[in-house]
C-alpha cells in the first residue's frame, strides 16, 4: 500500500507505516524535478468530497493531540485565528518553494518540512532507534534539534488545542481551502440558533460554526452537531 | 524547469483558486465541487498513466534517515 498517499500526517520511515506521507511524497517529487501528479489527485478528491474530515477521524498526529490536550495540566487558550495563516506559511515555503528552488551542489532540493517534522520524530525516528540498535551511533546534533522540535510541539498542543494543526499542518492547509465547497457541509439552522455556544465549546478549533460555515480552519471532526440546531449533509453531485 | 512552472501553476489552481472564488449559493458550490473533482480525477488517471506509485512506493520504503535526524 505504500504505492500510495493517504491524506494524513502519518510518516512514511514509521515501522507500523502502511502508506506514504502525502507531505513527503509531494516533497520528494518537487526535490527531483517531478510533478507529483497522483498525490495532488488524491489529496484534491479527498479534499472536494469531505474537506478536512480526515484531519479529525483519521490523522494520528492529531488523533494524538487530542490525548494530549485531555490530559494537559494547562489551561486551555484562545488563539486568534489570523494565527491560522501560518499553516500556509509553512505549506508555501517549506513544502513547496524550498524544496523546488533551493537546490544542493547535485541539483537535487531538500525536504525541509520532513527534516522539521515532529511527527516524523515521533512516529518513526524514536521508534527507529528503540528498534534498531545498528542505528542509534548514528543519531547526532540534528537528531537533539528535532527532540526540542517535538517537546515544543507537545507544550504548544497541551497548551493550545489541536495546536499543530492550526498552526502549522501543511496538509490541513491544502484539504481546508476545499472546505468552503466539499461534498460534506456543516449548516446551522440560523432560525433557531440562539448562539448559546454549546457548539464553540465543544469545538477542538475554537470556531463558531455559526458564524464561520465551511472556515478551512474546521476540521469537521462534527463534535459541534451534538447542538440539536447544529446538523451535516453530504452530497457530492 | 517546465516541470517547476507546471507545479507552481497547479499549487496555485489548488490553492489560491476556491480561496479566492468563494462560491456563495449552493449551485456554485455545486458547480465547483464537480469542476475540481473532475479536474483532480484526471490528475490520478494522468499520475496512474506514468505509473507514479512506483516511484511513491520506491521512495516510502526507503528509510529516510535525514528526514528522521538521524545523519
Amino acid at each position: 500500500m505504500k504505492c500510495f498517499t493517504f491524506p494524513v500526517l502519518n510518516c512514511y520511515s514509521c515501522p507500523l507505516a502502511v502508506v506514504a506521507c502525502p507531505i513527503g511524497t509531494l516533497q520528494f517529487f518537487f526535490t527531483t524535478g517531478n510533478v507529483p501528479y497522483l498525490t495532488l489527485g488524491i489529496i484534491g478528491v479527498t479534499g472536494v468530497m469531505v474537506g478536512r474530515m480526515t484531519c479529525g477521524w483519521l490523522c494520528p498526529f492529531g488523533f494524538l493531540q487530542d490525548l494530549l490536550h485531555k490530559i494537559s495540566p494547562f489551561r486551555s487558550r484562545r488563539i486568534s485565528r489570523k494565527w491560522g495563516y501560518l499553516r500556509y506559511v509553512f505549506l508555501g515555503l517549506t513544502v513547496i518553494i524550498l524544496p523546488l528552488f533551493w537546490l544542493d551542489q547535485f541539483g537535487l532540493g531538500e525536504r525541509i518540512f520532513c527534516q522539521l517534522c515532529p511527527a516524523g520524530t515521533l512516529e518513526a525516528g524514536i521508534p527507529q532507534l528503540l528498534l534498531d540498535a545498528g542505528l542509534r551511533p548514528l543519531a547526532g546534533m540534528f537528531f537533539i534539534f528535532k527532540v526540542i522540535l517535538l517537546v515544543l510541539t507537545v507544550l504548544l498542543v497541551l497548551m493550545v488545542s489541536r495546536g499543530f494543526c492550526r498552526l502549522i499542518c501543511p496538509l490541513g492547509a491544502m484539504l481546508g481551502v476545499f472546505n468552503r465547497f466539499s461534498g460534506l457541509k456543516i449548516e446551522v439552522d440560523k432560525s433557531k440558533c440562539n448562539k448559546c455556544r454549546v457548539c464553540f465549546d465543544k469545538c477542538p478549533v475554537d470556531l463558531n460554526i455559526y458564524e464561520a460555515e465551511g472556515s478551512p480552519a474546521c476540521i469537521n471532526c462534527l463534535e459541534c452537531t451534538s447542538c440539536p440546531h447544529v446538523n451535516y449533509k453530504f452530497k457530492i453531485l | 524547469m517546465r516541470n517547476k512552472i507546471i507545479v507552481l501553476i497547479l499549487s496555485f489552481v489548488l490553492l489560491a483558486l476556491p480561496a479566492v472564488l468563494r462560491p456563495k449559493t449552493p449551485k456554485q458550490r455545486q458547480g465547483l465541487r464537480l469542476l475540481y473533482l473532475s479536474a483532480f480525477l484526471v490528475l490520478i488517471i494522468i499520475g496512474m498513466y506514468h505509473s507514479e506509485y512506483k516511484d511513491i512506493y520506491v521512495n516510502a520504503i526507503t528509510l529516510c534517515l535525514s528526514c528522521i535526524g538521524i545523519k
